[in-house]
C-alpha cells in the first residue's frame, strides 16, 4: 500500500517536473532570441561607411543612456541619429508582425492566416497611392502614413459590420479580407496606370516595405501601439488557446468566441496598420515566424505569442544586416531579404520535422 | 443540482428538429439519449449547454435561466465533450486537457491544476501519453483526451455528444463504468447521447428515447428499450431479452418480417 502511494508520489512529480521543464526549454529558446537581437543589433549599428566599433556603439548607448562620459559627438550622431532608428524600427516591426500572426493563426484556426491575409496590407498599399500618385491625403499634412493607416483598418471596419449581420467565422473573415484584398490590389493598378514614372517608383518602393523610413518621430506611435497590443494579446493566450480547438468547445469552457474574435481583429489590425504605415509592406514575418517557433516550442500562445515576437524581432535584424551588406553600398528592401531567407528555412524545417505539425 | 428543461423547440430554417422537449434531471445519474439520425438528439443537447438557442421554452439550472448566466457561470456548471474534435496546431495532451481547467483556473498553471490533470488523465489511462503530440493520438485515444477535458473542468453536469463512437468495445465499456462511476462519487449528473443500444441498456441509470424531435419515452432501460419502442421509433425488429437484470437488443434483420 505504501509503495503504490510513493510510486504515484513519484509520478505525480514527473508530469510536474516534465510541465516545469517544458517551460524552462521555452524561456531558454526565448532568451537566445533576445541574446541574438542585442548582439546583431549592436553589430548593425556599425555597418555603413562611418566605421564605428561595436564596443563603441555600446558604449555610445550607454553613456547616452545615463548622461555620463564624453562620448564623440559625431560618432554619436551617426549612432544614435542615423543607425539606431532602424535597428529599433527592426526590432518592433518584427515583433508586432510575428505577435499579430501568432495571435491569428490560433484565432483563425488557420495556418494560412497572418495580419496581410486580412487584406491589410493591400489596404496600405492602396492608401498610399492614392497619396502619391492622387495626392490626395485624408488628414492634411499627414500624408501617406495616415492613407495608408485608414486604408489598413477596412477590412476590420467590414467585418466588424458584416458581424452585425451575421456570425464573424473565421471563414467568413478570411473570405471578406482576401475579397477586399483583390479590390485594393486592382484599384491600386489602376491608379498606377495614371502614375508618373518618379509616382510609380514610389509606390513601388512603398510596396516593398524598408525601414530606411523609421526616425525618432515615428518610432514612439509604432513602439507604443505594438507594446500595448502585445500586451493584450498575452493577457488574451489562455482564450485564444481555447479558441484554436474550436468553436463549440471553446463556448463550453466559457469563452465568448465570436465577440473575443472581433476584439482580437481589432487589436491586431491596429498593430499590423501602424506597423505598415510607416515600414511599407514586409511580407513573411507574420506568417512564417509563428510557425517556426511553433516547432521548436509548441502552440501554447502563452508562449508562443511572446516567442514568435523575439524571433520576429531576431529575423527582421538578420534580414535587414543582410540587406544592408550583401550588395553593399546599394540597400535591399527588407522585405525581399525575409521571404528569401524565409523561404527556405521554413521549408527546410518543414521537412526536417517529423512530426505532423499541421 | 436540478435541471429542468421547458418546452424547448428548435427548428433549423424551416425544419423542425426539437418540439417542445420537457425533462428535469434532479439527481446526479448516468442519463442517456438515444434515437435514430436526425431524431434531435444533438440538438438537444447543444440547447441544454446555451451552443444553440432553442427559439421557445427555456433551461433553468437550479431555477436560474442558463440565459442570464455569463458564457463562464455556464462553464463552472456544465461541462461539454464534443463528438470529435479536429486537428488543429501541435499541442501536447498535457496542454490539452489543461485547457479545460479554464474556467477555473488563472492565467497560469496552478500545482492544484497539474494535480487534477494528472489524476484525471491517470483514470483515463492516459499517463503514458502525456506529452505526446494530441495530433499523433488515434481516434479513440482523442475522443479520451476530450473526455478527460471535461472531466477536469469540474462541472456538475457533463453532457457528451457520442463519447465512445470511436472506441472499441472494451474501452467503451470501460468509459461507459468510469462515467457512470462520477455520478456515483462525485455526484456529477451526466448527460450523454449515445447510439448503441447495448451500450446504453447496460450503463444507463435513464434512458430517454427521442423521435422526430420530440421525447417519445424517458425511463430506465427495462422500460425504454422495449420491443415495442424500437419497431416503432427505428424501424426495426428486434428480440430484447433480460441479461442480468439488464436489456438486451438482438436486433432482427428485417427481411424478415
Amino acid at each position: 500500500m505504501e509503495s503504490i502511494e510513493n510510486a504515484q508520489l513519484k509520478e505525480r512529480s514527473t508530469l510536474q517536473i516534465a510541465y516545469r521543464r517544458s517551460i524552462v526549454k521555452k524561456l531558454i529558446f526565448m532568451a537566445i532570441c533576445v541574446v541574438v537581437v542585442i548582439i546583431f543589433g549592436g553589430y548593425s549599428t556599425t555597418i555603413g561607411s562611418y566605421y564605428i566599433s561595436v564596443g563603441d556603439v555600446y558604449a555610445i548607448i550607454w553613456k547616452q543612456l545615463t548622461g555620463m562620459g564624453e562620448v564623440d559627438p559625431q560618432a554619436a550622431y551617426i549612432v544614435i541619429q542615423l543607425r539606431l532608428p532602424r535597428i529599433a524600427g527592426a526590432i518592433i516591426c518584427g515583433f508586432g508582425l510575428a505577435a499579430c500572426g501568432a495571435a491569428m493563426q490560433s484565432m483563425m484556426k488557420n495556418p494560412l492566416a497572418d495580419p496581410y491575409t486580412m487584406g491589410i496590407s493591400s489596404g496600405a498599399g492602396l492608401g498610399a497611392a492614392i497619396a502619391i500618385i492622387l495626392g490626395f491625403e485624408l488628414f492634411a499634412g499627414m500624408g501617406i502614413v495616415a492613407n495608408a493607416f485608414a486604408f489598413a483598418i477596412i477590412p476590420a471596419m467590414v467585418v466588424l459590420t458584416l458581424s452585425q449581420v451575421r456570425k464573424a467565422t473565421p471563414t467568413m473573415m478570411i473570405l471578406c479580407g482576401i475579397s477586399l484584398m483583390y479590390v485594393f490590389s486592382a484599384i491600386t493598378s489602376l491608379l498606377m496606370l495614371l502614375a508618373t514614372p518618379d509616382d510609380l517608383s514610389a509606390v513601388y518602393t512603398w510596396t516593398i516595405g524598408s525601414l530606411s523610413k523609421v526616425s525618432w518621430d515615428n518610432l514612439p506611435v509604432m513602439t507604443i501601439v505594438v507594446v500595448l497590443g502585445s500586451i493584450y494579446l498575452q493577457f488574451l493566450a489562455n482564450q485564444l488557446n481555447i479558441m484554436s480547438i474550436g468553436d463549440d468547445s471553446a463556448k463550453s469552457l466559457g469563452v465568448d468566441v465570436e465577440r473575443k474574435r472581433l476584439i482580437c481583429l481589432l487589436v491586431i489590425t491596429l498593430m499590423a496598420a501602424s506597423v505598415v504605415s510607416f515600414t511599407g509592406i514586409i511580407g513573411f514575418v507574420g506568417l512564417v515566424c509563428p510557425h517556426i517557433v511553433r516547432i521548436v516550442m509548441g502552440s501554447d500562445n502563452k508562449f508562443l505569442i511572446p516567442g514568435s515576437a523575439i524571433f520576429g524581432s531576431t529575423m527582421l535584424i538578420v534580414s535587414d544586416i543582410v540587406a544592408r551588406t550583401i550588395v553593399s553600398p546599394t540597400m535591399l528592401p527588407v522585405g525581399v531579404i525575409t521571404a528569401c531567407i524565409g523561404g527556405p528555412l521554413f521549408m527546410y524545417l518543414i521537412l526536417k520535422n517529423r512530426k505532423e505539425a499541421w | 443540482m436540478y435541471l429542468k428543461v421547458e418546452n424547448i423547440s428548435f427548428s433549423f430554417g424551416t425544419t423542425e428538429v426539437l418540439k417542445e422537449v420537457t425533462f428535469e434531471l434532479d439527481r446526479p445519474n448516468l442519463t442517456c439519449i438515444i434515437g435514430p439520425n436526425g431524431a434531435g438528439k444533438t440538438t438537444l443537447a447543444r440547447c441544454v449547454n446555451r451552443l444553440l438557442r432553442p427559439f421557445a421554452g427555456r433551461v433553468t439550472i437550479d431555477g436560474v435561466d442558463i440565459n442570464n448566466m455569463t458564457l463562464k457561470e455556464l462553464a463552472v456548471r456544465i461541462g461539454y465533450v464534443p463528438n470529435s474534435s479536429k486537428d488543429t496546431f501541435p499541442m501536447s495532451v498535457l496542454d490539452t486537457v489543461l485547457m479545460g481547467r479554464y474556467p477555473r483556473a488563472g492565467w497560469t498553471a496552478s500545482t492544484r491544476d497539474l494535480e487534477v490533470v494528472e489524476e484525471t488523465l491517470r483514470i483515463m489511462g492516459l499517463d503514458e501519453y502525456t506529452m505526446r503530440d494530441f495530433n499523433e493520438l488515434s481516434a479513440g485515444q482523442h475522443q479520451k483526451v476530450m473526455i478527460a477535458r471535461g472531466l477536469v473542468q469540474d462541472p456538475e453536469l457533463l453532457i457528451l455528444d457520442e463519447p465512445t463512437s470511436n472506441l472499441d468495445v472494451r474501452h467503451q465499456m470501460e468509459v461507459m463504468a468510469l462515467l457512470r462511476g462520477l455520478t456515483r462519487e462525485k455526484g456529477i449528473s451526466i448527460l450523454m447521447v449515445c447510439h448503441d443500444l447495448n451500450i446504453t441498456a447496460r450503463y444507463a441509470d435513464r434512458v430517454i428515447l427521442m423521435s422526430e424531435g420530440r421525447i417519445h419515452s424517458d425511463g430506465n432501460a427495462v422500460e425504454v428499450m422495449t420491443e415495442e419502442n424500437i419497431q416503432k421509433v427505428y424501424g426495426v425488429r428486434s428480440n430484447v431479452i433480460d441479461v442480468e437484470g439488464r436489456p438486451h437488443i438482438i436486433l432482427l434483420s428485417s427481411s424478415e418480417s
